[in-house]
């Protein structure tokens, strides 16, 4: 085994404690050699290691200034609030928020009221519905909502980040469907011949105007196309990139690929011809143009 | 024992807590909150708690500076007053304090093990920036959050062998740049 092979081998067992076929090679392995054992021991230190990091990391710039708050001058001794006082100092506030919002939603619009909404910007815009779902929307795209989780989508494009209400449903409507859900995320494209309605996650129930309804979930979408519904077969999540900064594509011709990270990158992106019918599964989020190149490369080299 | 990067003498930490110079004690803190930070968490298990005692450590310090006297090495002062006080703090709330916290306690000499697994721990962190950031994310869900290669495969929607080819890679890594350093 040359160095790299047996670095392999070592991982390989390492990450894998459960396979016994893996763990009684390692063992023969490294009674092979005092050699073996060393390089075992280090890797498996790393591995042991990492265990214990914290799942934040600590930020000394932060801390620093919080210190140095508390020494600047002389040192003060911050006394501490007692019970009612430090309930106090979260409630007024509170009170004196809640009683201005009453206020001025009792003045703003009626509870079904209609609110229009279209969307500007250049890549997209965001809208923070009355109940806190929100709403990431491409330039043009046209909608109107009311304060009961109803949103009317007339056309473009909107992703939907809907908030848990176990007891309300949200619904958007369209002119040839309605998709009602209750708290998840979902993408709607709307044009004037199909609409598409892909899920990240959770369940959506996706409904023709006179009656036929289908249940997608995660990474499904369901098409409206001239009257008929259907599944489609596939993972669609990557359709949710645009807003939610997720490119999720599974076993996807190489090709389409990317098509889509084109387009999400304002870029054109072309790869060899013999690979574009070339199926690969890969993730990204919020990576840079050039880190989704390397990985790329390295999915498409495997 | 591995080396500081940083080294401030005792007497140098002394003379600057007893005169409140900022400079120093920003240094200082500078200098070793994180490796604290670290051995806290891995005391108290609470990242929150861990972080709050170590600020308390350093606003005592620094309030104290005058009537305390850091002798021999500042890490190991540092190391072993964060040490009871995480050991205190475990008490106080009637938590569990763990085996190697009160071996600790009973055999000071394994605070040079413990040093070097912190420095280690704290290198590691490092080098983690320089994953690319989707390995780094499968690494640390595999380490930090515990989840098993099948989890997390399907968490991430991708397959087995790319989660552990993507584990291999980061190894790979943190062990190319973390042998150089060592001794």
């Amino acid at each position: 085994m040359s160095n790299d092979d047996i670095q392999e081998f070592v991982i390989d067992c390492i990450t894998d404690p459960e396979n016994r076929d893996k763990q009684a090679a390692l063992d023969k392995w490294l009674q092979e050699s005092e050699e073996n054992r060393v390089l075992y021991a280090e890797i498996k230190r790393i591995w042991d290691i990492a265990e214990t990091v914290p799942s934040t990391p600590f930020n000394k710039t932060e801390g620093w200034d919080l210190l140095s708050q508390h020494i600047t001058g002389t040192p003060v001794k911050v006394r501490k609030m007692s019970g009612w006082w430090r309930a106090a100092a979260v409630l007024v506030p509170l009170c004196i928020v809640a009683a201005a919002w009453w206020q001025y939603s009792g003045r703003e619009h009626k509870e079904s009221e209609w609110m229009n909404f279209v969307a500007q910007g250049a890549e997209k815009d965001s809208l923070l519905l009355p109940d806190g779902s929100k709403v990431y929307a491409k330039p043009g795209t046209i909608l109107a909502y009311n304060k009961q989780r109803v949103v009317k989508l007339e056309k473009g494009e909107a992703f939907f980040k809907v908030v848990q209400d176990e007891k309300t449903r949200f619904v958007v409507q369209m002119k040839t469907a309605e998709v009602t859900v209750l708290g998840t995320s979902f993408n709607i494209t709307v044009d004037s011949t199909l609409t598409d309605v892909a899920v990240w996650d959770g369940k959506v129930s996706m409904a023709r105007k006179d009656g036929e309804t289908i249940v997608l979930k995660e990474g499904e979408m369901g098409r409206l196309d001239k009257g008929s519904l259907n599944k489609m077969t596939g993972n669609y999540a990557y359709r949710c990139g645009w807003a939610n900064g997720y490119l999720i594509f599974e076993n996807e011709e190489a090709g389409v690929v990317a098509a889509i990270l084109s387009k999400y990158y304002h870029v054109n992106f072309t790869i060899a011809d013999s690979l574009v019918k070339k199926r690969i599964t890969v993730r990204f989020r919020n990576m840079s143009f050039e880190e989704v190149q390397t990985v790329l490369a390295e999915v498409l080299d495997k | 024992m591995l080396q500081d990067g940083f080294n401030i003498s005792a007497e140098q930490a002394n003379e600057g807590l007893r005169n409140h110079n900022v400079d120093v004690f920003r240094q200082i803190y500078l200098a070793y909150s994180e490796e604290l930070f670290l051995l806290a968490s891995r005391w108290v298990k609470d990242e929150h708690l861990a972080k709050d005692l170590v600020h308390n450590l350093f606003v005592h310090l620094w309030e104290k500076g005058g009537s305390l006297t850091i002798t021999g090495n500042v890490r190991h002062y540092l190391f072993r007053a964060i040490t009871n006080r995480c050991l205190n703090e475990l008490k106080r709330r009637s938590r569990f304090v763990s085996e190697d916290l009160l071996q600790w306690q009973a055999d000071p000499s394994s605070l040079n093990e413990i040093s070097d697994y912190i420095l280690l721990q704290k290198e590691l962190i490092n080098h983690l920036q320089g994953l690319a950031p989707r390995c780094r994310e499968i690494f640390m869900m595999s380490r930090v959050q515990g989840l098993d290669p099948s989890e997390i495969a399907s968490k991430l929607g991708i397959t087995l062998n790319t989660v552990y080819f993507q584990l291999a890679v980061a190894l790979k890594y943190l062990r190319t740049h973390m042998k150089g350093k060592k001794g």
